[in-house]
């Protein structure tokens, strides 16, 4: 929304110099991104200037990010640059969580013994570096346009990624993604051109937008929400834009779905957030029916689709598929508790997926396999290992005494709380069949452990895992129990973040 | 000053698997005499502690948050923004409903940690597991608040699926994960109603703090509660102070309900046609018959039994089944009194199909442990007709065969365990005339057999008789049950004869036979660490067999306040539903 001050070019200008005071980290991510791609054409064999120049791109990220923290965790957010992007307590926790993923996706990295390793260019690190910013700026979107180009960002730098190992599969796959992610991109800016169309403005958060919708018949304004929508679930790859989720996990590298699984997934979240909260929506309660429904269908198909896999990549894409349906509980509450069970949901599954997919990449490096077959006993042969499997499964399966459950706990009270107040069947369905759907997860869940303890092979075991291993597992194990015991810091502080719907 | 002893009941064994962690896998015998200390002190300090509970008339009367040595504190308080505050406590404490069962754990685990003496494979984690498992079943027993309740509940699937899955027999992948998911299922019925509970109840006590009419919780007046209350029920209290509690104590008391919620009592929702209250009722008595195990729900008990090691059968038989009458009382019929009087024809009649079909599927068992995992179900029947009754007969007699089960259960898994470490068969028709091989085998399995059928003089009589008696009054008294029921489930005792009888005489009378040639020289008598199993519990079952008032005085004030508050409330909660 334009003030009088700012109508004219000057005082415009004005404000988008002002502007670039609030933007240092993706100052930092931009100018970090362009300085590898640089470094990586004079020194092409050193890929670990990649690694460190990455990690301290991020940690530098984090030190703005915690300036910005100071200055707007007590204060209602500022929007940006005449409108495109908002910066508020919610996006700077978000952008935390982003930079904490990408440190660890290096870490991943670092452990991928592979060929993925040797062959790795600082390229590597480049693209991961321009996914974060794209998340930022996600997260910060209040504008169709800017979350247009943001989504951009990440999904194109992940086609990218996706065939990063350069070989017959990860290429297959990163066309797959290419073309996936293509056509969604198409039905989203569709609906978005049509949402323009009718609002005659691109900032989704103002009042304009909200009262010239209003004018427009129903059937019409559910197609291009609905179109709009659509992009944003296929990046949380929700049912049914799930589709590629377990090709693209099986063929990339195993740091990369790593990251794959939890940014893009946590941004397109926020960005559904500040798109529904944005309150043109209170009216037209059908969309929130639909996602109810994506949720639903999102949990059974995930979970019994994971059952039946072999490759433990693709069980935890499709229990990927499921997290994603549990997430949106959250936002099917419509309350800013319901955010903050979300939010907390999101941490939660960021901390267990990473710790997940190091377990593989440890199991992997052991037998040279990512088929689950091959991890038979050794879980009774490296303990620690075999006992980490099972916190982490567990708590992705929502057991005590992990945050995972607590976090499930959190988001079906939520959900129950909106049951309660709006007595809508549909929801009682989601409480009671997502509930439900905890049986189902746990099935396959507990297959890993299942494997690792109750059965033995002897097979060649090609390598040790050392107390490097160790110590980033216990790191992140950690977390995962301490949120359990005592989580009342972080409900407080994603609390005084929380979206308010009302 | 607080006591602690209750959490010393559940912290020792985990300060014991602590420590156990840190020493070397190879030394097998730190991990046995470690557990085995960590059971005799947890022992000793459960003895303790039933010998200071006081007994009086205006003692132990559990409804009222009448508990003794109880703890406590603030565990995760989290503000919910418009829906007020929620509030999970660390809150122990006992009463005549669970005192016998946490003595009761302590016995059986400290028999069990004798049996586990042949664990052979991977020593270290079983005794690791077997440690957690024990902290989280008395955790489970100790437990007053429904969080921490579900959290021991929950926890205890996950090393007793490990324990059955690694250490098992045969087929134990499948009976592990069967065991799991089933109990998992009920699980899940109870975590349904746990969130719709704390969603509806408040605790006054720390909303009045909420409130600001009092400064400090241990300044709260029975006064500022009642105030609080009346002012809950008149709507006057917005819902962004309320203050929500798991607390069981606080579930059971219809006026901590936000008029309008879900559980409240004039609430006008209803699922599948039953009103919420009576629903829940029916989702919580589903959830614990699973784990009880009652007909229909229990066909994962006989083969995680039979593929358990043996002190993990015992532990299973001994305690675990407990938790589900006990879940029964504690939380089905105190939080929705109503529901056990509505219901209470169909838990008794669960009760006496659960006796009789359990009776004849021990019949016809030939595997003796399948058979004894079958009489399992049939004596666990009679806890469902007892607390069906809701006469003081009925309720002491439940309780008390959850007490004497556990001691003669855990006896007769021995048994079971005994033939099959000295020779990996357990079938019936393989052994013969073993009373020549085994005399002093054959007299304890004869005791623990005669105890089980509920011969006068041991502790199952004592409670099998009350529970007759309880179901018979029932008819009588408030024309819950009919006569019928009483009259099914005596014929069991024939049942229950029979085919203990006839398991003596196949396997221990007439001429020494067995079916492999080289199991004559295995069969050798009880050893001294067997005896040292086999004494304590056959002692105990006379003991309380001829005494039972040690523990009936106990729970018996319990149980009677408990029968006033659940027909008081109940009829009155059920007066309202109807009109």
């Amino acid at each position: 929304m334009l003030t009088n001050a700012s109508s004219s070019i000057s005082g415009k200008l004005e404000l988008l110099l002002d502007s670039l005071g609030y933007i240092m980290p993706e100052i930092v991510l931009s100018v970090g991104f362009i300085a590898l791609i640089l470094f990586g054409l004079i020194f092409k064999k050193h890929a670990a200037i990649g690694a460190l120049g990455s990690v301290s791109i991020f940690f530098l990220t984090i030190y703005f990010d915690y300036q910005q923290w100071i200055q707007f965790s007590n204060q209602e957010g500022k929007t940006l640059f005449l409108g495109l992007i908002k910066l508020d307590s919610l996006a700077i926790y978000f952008k935390f969580l982003f930079e904490i993923s990408g440190i660890l996706v290096v870490v991943l990295t670092y452990f991928y013994t592979d060929k993925l390793r040797k062959s790795l260019s600082i390229e590597y690190y480049s693209i991961i570096t321009a996914i974060v910013l794209g998340a930022h700026i996600m997260t910060m979107s209040v504008n169709l346009l800017s979350t247009y180009i943001s989504i951009e960002l990440v999904s194109l730098s992940s086609y990218i990624l996706t065939g990063f190992l350069f070989n017959k599969n990860g290429a297959e796959a990163g066309i797959k993604y290419l073309l996936f992610g293509a056509l969604s991109t198409a039905i989203m800016l569709y609906g978005m051109s049509l949402l323009y169309g009718f609002s005659g403005t691109l900032n989704f958060t103002s009042p304009d937008f909200y009262e010239n919708l209003q004018l427009i018949p129903l059937p019409a304004l559910i197609i291009a929400l609905t179109l709009t929508i659509c992009g944003f679930l296929f990046k949380a790859s929700l049912v049914p834009f799930h589709l590629w989720t377990p090709d693209i996990y099986e063929a990339s590298p195993t740091p990369v779905v790593a990251f794959f699984s939890v940014v893009p997934k946590a941004a397109a979240f926020v960005i559904l957030a500040r798109f529904i909260n944005s309150n043109f929506l209170s009216g037209s309660e059908m969309i929130f029916e639909a996602l109810a429904v994506v949720a639903i269908v999102s949990m059974f198909l995930g979970n019994l689709g994971a059952i039946g896999q072999k490759n433990i990549k693709r069980m935890l894409a499709y229990s990927s598929i499921a997290q994603a349906g549990f997430i949106l509980v959250g936002l099917l509450a419509e309350s800013s508790w319901g955010f903050t069970t979300m939010a907390f949901y999101i941490t939660v599954y960021l901390i267990m997926n990473f710790a997940a997919f190091l377990l593989v990449q440890i199991l992997q490096n052991i037998t040279g396999s990512e088929n689950m077959q091959d991890f038979k006993g050794l879980g009774l042969q490296y303990a620690f290992i075999g006992v980490s499997m099972v916190v982490v499964m567990i708590s992705l399966a929502g057991f005590p005494p992990t945050a995972g459950f607590l976090a499930k706990l959190f988001i079906f009270s939520a959900l129950w709380e909106a049951y309660q107040s709006s007595a809508s069947t549909l929801l009682l369905w989601v409480f009671i069949l997502g509930l439900l759907n905890l049986i189902i997860s746990m099935f396959y869940y507990l297959k890993v452990p299942f494997l690792m303890f109750f059965k033995t092979q002897e097979g060649n075991r090609r390598w040790q895992p050392g107390w490097k291993e160790y110590f980033s597992l216990t790191i992140l194990i950690i977390p995962l129990l301490i949120l359990f015991f005592k989580s009342d810091k972080l409900i407080h502080i994603i609390n005084s973040i929380a979206l308010n719907f009302n | 000053m607080t006591e602690h002893i209750l959490s010393a009941l559940i912290f020792v064994p985990l300060f014991f698997a602590l420590i156990l962690l840190l020493f070397p896998s190879e030394n097998k015998l730190s991990f046995k005499t470690g557990t085995l200390l960590a059971t005799s002190i947890q022992l000793f300090i459960a003895l303790v502690l039933f010998s200071r509970v006081q007994v009086g008339n205006n003692l132990l009367k559990g409804v009222d948050g009448n508990f003794q040595f109880v703890e406590k504190y603030d565990w995760i308080s989290l503000n919910l923004g418009n829906f007020g505050r929620l509030s999970i406590d660390y809150f122990l404490g006992v009463d005549g409903l669970n005192i016998s069962m946490v003595l009761l754990t302590a016995i059986v685990l400290f028999i069990a940690a004798i049996s586990s003496w042949t664990i052979k494979k991977f020593t270290k984690g079983y005794f690791l597991l077997f440690l957690v498992l024990d902290a989280s079943i008395m955790g489970s027993f100790l437990a007053l608040d429904f969080f921490l309740f579900f959290l021991f509940f929950e926890f205890m699937l996950l090393p007793m699926y490990f324990l059955i899955g690694i250490w098992g027999g045969i087929r134990r992948n499948y009976a592990s994960i069967k065991f799991f998911l089933y109990t998992l299922l009920g699980s899940v019925f109870i975590l349904i109603i746990m969130i719709g509970l704390y969603t509806s109840v408040i605790d006054p006590a720390e909303t009045a703090v909420n409130l600001g009419i009092v400064d400090n919780l241990k300044d709260v007046q029975e006064l500022n509660v009642k105030f609080v209350q009346d002012a809950l029920q008149k709507e006057q209290i917005p819902a962004s102070l309320q203050v929500h509690t798991f607390s069981i104590p606080a579930m059971m008391d219809v006026k901590n309900y936000v008029p309008g919620s879900f559980f409240a009592l004039g609430s006008d929702y209803s699922v599948l046609g039953l009103p919420a209250r009576l629903f829940a009722f029916l989702l919580i008595f589903i959830g614990f018959a699973i784990k009880l195990p009652a007909v229909p729900f229990h066909t994962w008990l006989p083969d995680a039994h039979v593929e358990a090691p043996t002190p993990i059968s015992v532990i299973l038989a001994g305690i675990l089944l407990k938790i589900g009458g006990y879940g029964i009382l504690r939380i089905g019929y105190s939080i929705f009194p109503e529901g056990g009087i509505h219901f209470a024809w169909w838990v008794g009649f669960i009760g006496v199909v659960s006796i009789i079909y359990g009776a004849l599927n021990a019949l016809a068992m030939k595997d003796l442990k399948k058979l004894i995992a079958y009489s399992s179900v049939s004596h666990m029947g009679f806890v469902l007709l007892g607390i069906a009754s809701m006469t003081i007969e009925g309720i002491n007699g439940a309780i008390f065969q959850m007490f004497s089960h556990g001691l003669i259960s855990s006896a007769l898994f021995l048994v079971a365990g005994v033939i099959y470490d000295r020779t990996k068969d357990r079938m019936i028709e393989n052994y013969s005339g073993l009373a020549i091989l085994m005399p002093a085998f054959t007299v304890a399995v004869i005791i623990t057999f005669f105890a089980s059928l509920g011969l006068p003089g041991f502790s199952g009589f004592v409670a099998e008789v009350l529970v007759f008696l309880g179901s018979f009054n029932s008819a009588i008294s408030n024309g819950l049950l009919p006569k019928w029921f009483t009259v099914v489930a005596i014929m069991s005792l024939v049942l229950t004869a029979g085919y203990y009888l006839w398991t003596i005489q196949r396997m221990f009378l007439g001429k020494t036979w067995t079916r492999n040639k080289e199991f004559v020289v295995d069969l050798k008598d009880l050893n001294y660490r067997e005896y040292f199993m086999f004494v304590p519990l056959i002692t105990l079952m006379f003991l309380f067999g001829i005494f039972p008032s040690l523990m009936l005085n106990i729970i018996n004030i319990s149980a009677d306040h408990f029968i006033d508050f659940v027909l008081a409330n109940g009829n009155s909660n059920l007066n309202f539903l109807n009109k």
